[in-house]
């Protein structure tokens, strides 16, 4: 094993992993449900999807799963691939004899946005940029599918032939041979960069272009054939980092493609901060349009479950590739040393006893449910969570007092209301109050990293790191909650430290999420925990107008910068947008919630669902 | 030794705590496999990480190991392999061509900043062609740069003595290809200079030594020469000019070796147009960053941490031998070039094997007792 892999947790993006076997080794098909879902409905095929995510999403690996190599390796190796080879059946990718999917990826490089730098009208621009995706697609299906066929690329070219009935007007008599269609493909990307790297002034009329995108309906499964057989039922077509292309190159393909509802299948990864500002924060603009969006870190966020599985399955199958140590999962602890942190504890209880004293010279109501919990005999971090949880009991009912008669409280209206939020709500007082960790355990690094696998793989990696550590000077390997803890406060300094030289406006950004921090902190630690078990989200509420109808705030010119700072922050990941209805029947709130390595950072319980609404010009005024 | 077994090592002998390891072992892993496993002078079997756990094994306290390891982490330089080569090709391109052109330019009265219209011209051509270039050592890596630069087999030599006959052949060569039998540029090339002594001095009785000034000697038969050579006949000593190139040099070698030559074509009433460039300049700021290091100062001022067997007669040509833990000619430099360390460098890091100390990047020495 190489010694690189001491720590695969530090290994990034799948294209940069170069065997196939390497990639299938690490990769979790747990996104592969998405597509199956999509195809129940029947839109996965047949049609332009966008695959959103913000960076280290996951849009590469996703891909990459499709690209002939990797399908015939799974194919070939069933019982080694048997959860993604069921997945992919189940979405038509395999017959019972052979690979039904040709896969082709295209990666936009550099090479796309130099022809918009060019100083040409922009019918040309447009014609060279149609010209040069067209040519990069046959190549790259042509080449695909000799890939698919496990044939010898070039010398095979001739066994494929092409029949396209529309090719008239470029130069091709049909039917042709695989070569003679390569060759000319090649010889219209070699005559594009000739043209841009003349040194001679270029003559716009001599350029090489084409009116149309007509290469997606050229390279039509039905009309290819190898040895005269057909290649397969259908052609998936995968623009790659479509973030890179300029705003004019990527309209180019709704324009040229989307519009003409042809009949194939088109996947466009793109990261969304290239969307514009409406389409990041309203994502009911994309509904009834002529393509589908398929946003993977909104698929996870409603399934915690499946989040947790994927990044368990992520974990355990990087560490199976390390030539060191192959557990991850099982040297996280997930319960706190009682003894090591007891005396925050015994001083927390004691705290509690003072207040429970005060109470009782003030009033008798609560005497019932003071003298009940103080003689339970539990340990002292049980002792603890309780006696915080009635501390936040009897604070929500003297705000209520003045309501209420001097009657005492029965034991069983405690019980009532109780819950398992003042319950996380007193966990979370007690581990800020008195430095208990909190951070810790594979449930709450899950949380941590927000949906996003790169995120996960950041904090992993450390905590990875830190267990070879302890193996390398013979010390228990697995880490307790204090060490967990101390480790992901430390990666999320660093993470705002670095957040200054890594986003847009980040200055502003910085101030409005310190703003929204120390917001939601004052929020969550008020003695009565009103949001238990805290608060780590806000709405935008539009001085009583219903969002997204009729005159939003964010076509208020005055808000340009708010509306910037939010697009940026959610295309960046820094806030993770979610839909929720609340208040009037139908209402519908667009809630952004802090990611959650931010909480970490505002020492924030790790939970969804608390938010406070908050005015455009309340929002305002935390980026000045 | 296993990487894990030296790690273990490591981590014993700096006693470091689980935190700490955290942070250095991936360091010290990224700096072995991005540069430093490639040195070539590694005992077999022995890499950078077995090396270092052995290297501050050495040192008797904790407080001396820690200030040996934080060197390396702050202070040492190292010149991979593909650094070097990046070098070659850049000293053609940034150094040896302007040159030309300059020449070109001057000889033609042109502007010198028409390169395009002078690389263009035949002029050009035949000033390239009419430059000898000799390599002063195998470091000088003349073959690359004669690939590089596309120069002809027979303008490239690689040692400065140049026999007769030889002479004759580059004659030869250039008469069939239609050019003046004689070169008009000569380019001495190196690879590496600290002190400069090598190429240029003057011993106690005044005589020229090194190789530049020797070369120089041969070449305009100055006094003492015993047997005449050929060499002048090689070279129109009208047009002539010499440049010396070293891919890596410090700020006080080029100067010394410009001083030096000057003395010699000032005591000899030459009039000879020179020039004395390094395309990697090491400034004096590295030295004085480690004069300035006060721990690192008390550390390897230790006579624990210093083998003074290493003062012969060829370190102390260096001169100045107050400080010889300093290395040659008290050069300071915390320098590591991939298949050698120079003895200029701080002795602490390039201590042969059989030496009371072994440095973290041994040496093999150029002169064997």
């Amino acid at each position: 094993m190489n010694n690189n892999l001491r720590n695969p947790f530090r290994m990034r993006a799948s294209e940069k992993i170069i065997s196939d076997a390497n990639f299938l080794g690490i990769y979790s098909p747990t996104i592969l449900d998405l597509l199956i879902e999509q195809h129940q409905i029947n839109i996965l095929w047949d049609n332009v999807s966008y695959i959103h995510s913000s960076p280290g999403g996951g849009k590469t690996s996703l891909l990459r799963v499709f690209e002939p190599s990797v399908l015939n390796s799974i194919f070939t190796s069933q019982s080694n691939y048997k959860e993604i080879f069921s997945k992919l059946k189940k979405i038509d990718v395999f017959n019972e004899d052979k690979v039904n999917l040709l896969g082709v990826y295209i990666l936009c490089s550099r090479s796309f946005e130099i022809l918009e730098d060019i100083n040409f009208e922009p019918y040309y621009k447009k014609r060279l940029f149609y010209s040069l995706l067209n040519s990069r697609v046959i190549l790259a299906t042509l080449k695909n599918i000799l890939l698919l066929k496990n044939r010898k690329f070039p010398d095979d070219l001739r066994s494929i032939s092409i029949d396209y009935s529309e090719s008239t007007h470029l130069g091709l008599n049909m039917p042709t041979t695989g070569d003679v269609l390569y060759e000319w493909a090649a010889k219209v990307e070699e005559k594009i960069f000739n043209t841009l790297d003349s040194l001679v002034p270029i003559q716009e009329s001599s350029l090489p272009g084409h009116n149309e995108l007509f290469s997606f309906s050229l390279m039509s499964s039905d009309n290819l054939t190898f040895n005269s057989e057909r290649i397969c039922d259908r052609i998936l077509f995968m623009i790659d980092d479509a973030h890179v292309l300029t705003k004019n190159q990527r309209n180019s393909i709704k324009s040229g493609l989307i519009e003409k509802r042809g009949n194939y299948t088109l996947w466009i990864a793109e990261r969304i901060e290239v969307l514009d500002l409406e389409n990041v924060l309203n994502k009911n603009l994309t509904k009834d349009r002529d393509f589908h969006i398929i946003n993977i870190e909104d698929f996870y966020r409603n399934k915690e479950a499946k989040i947790a599985t994927l990044f368990s399955a992520i974990a355990e199958k990087r560490a199976l590739l390390s030539n060191s140590l192959n557990s991850f999962q099982d040297n996280l602890s997930g319960v706190l040393n009682e003894e090591r942190f007891n005396d925050g504890f015994i001083k927390s209880i004691s705290d509690s006893f003072s207040f429970f004293n005060d109470v009782k010279t003030n009033t008798n109501r609560f005497n019932t449910w003071i003298d009940n919990t103080i003689i339970k005999d539990l340990p002292n971090e049980e002792k603890a969570i309780l006696f915080k949880q009635l501390e936040i009991i009897i604070y929500r009912q003297l705000k209520k007092s003045q309501l209420s008669l001097d009657f005492g409280y029965e034991i069983d209206e405690l019980e009532e209301l109780n819950s398992s939020e003042i319950r996380n709500a007193a966990i979370y007082f007690i581990s800020m109050n008195y430095k208990i960790p909190y951070y810790y355990g594979f449930q709450n690094l899950t949380k941590i990293s927000s949906c996003n696998i790169e995120q996960f793989l950041s904090f992993s990696a450390e905590l990875y790191e830190r267990m070879l550590s302890n193996n390398l000077l013979g010390n228990k390997i697995m880490l307790d909650a204090e060490e967990q803890d101390k480790i992901i406060i430390d990666i999320v300094l660093s993470k705002w430290k670095s957040l200054r030289n890594s986003i847009p406006y980040s200055n502003s950004i910085m101030k409005f999420l310190s703003k929204l921090g120390a917001f939601c902190k004052s929020e969550t630690d008020q003695k009565n925990a009103p949001y238990a078990p805290g608060v780590n989200g806000f709405a935008v509420k539009d001085n009583g107008k219903n969002l997204f109808t009729s005159d939003p705030w964010y076509n208020d010119s005055s808000y340009i910068s708010l509306l910037q700072i939010l697009s940026t922050c959610v295309a960046y990941n820094l806030l993770e947008l979610r839909s929720t209805n609340q208040g009037a029947k139908g209402q519908t709130w667009n809630v952004y919630y802090l990611n959650k390595w931010l909480c970490v950072y505002f020492k924030l319980p790790l939970t969804f669902g608390n938010w406070r609404p908050k005015t455009p010009s309340d929002l305002l005024k935390w980026i000045k | 030794m296993r990487i894990e077994l030296a790690e273990k090592l490591l981590v014993k002998i700096m006693e470091w705590t689980a935190e700490e390891v955290s942070k250095e072992r991936p360091l010290l892993q990224a700096l072995a496999n991005f540069k430093f496993d490639e040195y070539q002078q590694f005992s077999p079997g022995i890499r950078f990480i077995e090396s270092l756990a052995q290297w501050l094994n050495q040192f008797e306290t904790i407080d001396y190991r820690r200030v040996a390891y934080n060197f390396v982490k702050t202070h040492l330089i190292f010149i991979s392999n593909n650094q070097i080569s990046q070098l070659v090709n850049l000293s053609y391109s940034t150094l040896i061509k302007s040159i030309l052109v300059s020449k070109v330019a001057n000889a033609q009265k042109t502007n010198r900043y028409h390169v395009k219209f002078i690389v263009d011209s035949d002029s050009y051509k035949s000033m390239v062609r009419q430059s000898l270039f000799v390599g002063l050592s195998d470091g000088s890596r003349i073959d690359q740069l004669r690939r590089f630069a596309q120069l002809n087999n027979e303008q490239v030599l690689t040692s400065y003595f140049i026999d007769d006959e030889k002479i004759d052949e580059l004659k030869k060569e250039l008469d069939n290809d239609h050019y003046p039998c004689q070169f008009s540029t000569i380019f001495l090339i190196d690879d590496f200079t600290a002190s400069g002594t090598s190429y240029a001095r003057y011993d106690d009785s005044g005589v020229a030594k090194g190789k530049i000034l020797r070369f120089l000697h041969k070449l305009y038969s100055t006094e003492g020469e015993d047997t005449p050579s050929l060499l002048p006949s090689l070279f129109n000593l009208e047009a002539l000019s010499i440049h010396i190139i070293f891919y890596i040099a410090t700020e006080d070698a080029l100067n010394k070796i410009s001083s030096d030559i000057k003395t010699f074509l000032d005591k000899n009433k030459l009039n000879l147009s020179f020039t004395v460039e390094a395309v990697q300049h090491i400034s004096n700021n590295v030295k004085e960053s480690i004069l300035s290091d006060v721990n690192l100062m008390d550390f390897i001022s230790q006579p624990q941490h210093f083998d003074d067997s290493i003062v012969d007669k060829h370190y102390m040509m260096g001169g100045i031998t107050n400080m010889p833990f300093l290395g040659f000619n008290e050069c300071a430099l915390p320098l590591v070039l991939n298949h050698n360390t120079p003895n200029n460098s701080l002795p602490i890091i390039w201590f042969s094997e059989e030496k009371k100390i072994k440095g973290l990047f041994p040496r093999i020495t150029r002169h064997k007792e």
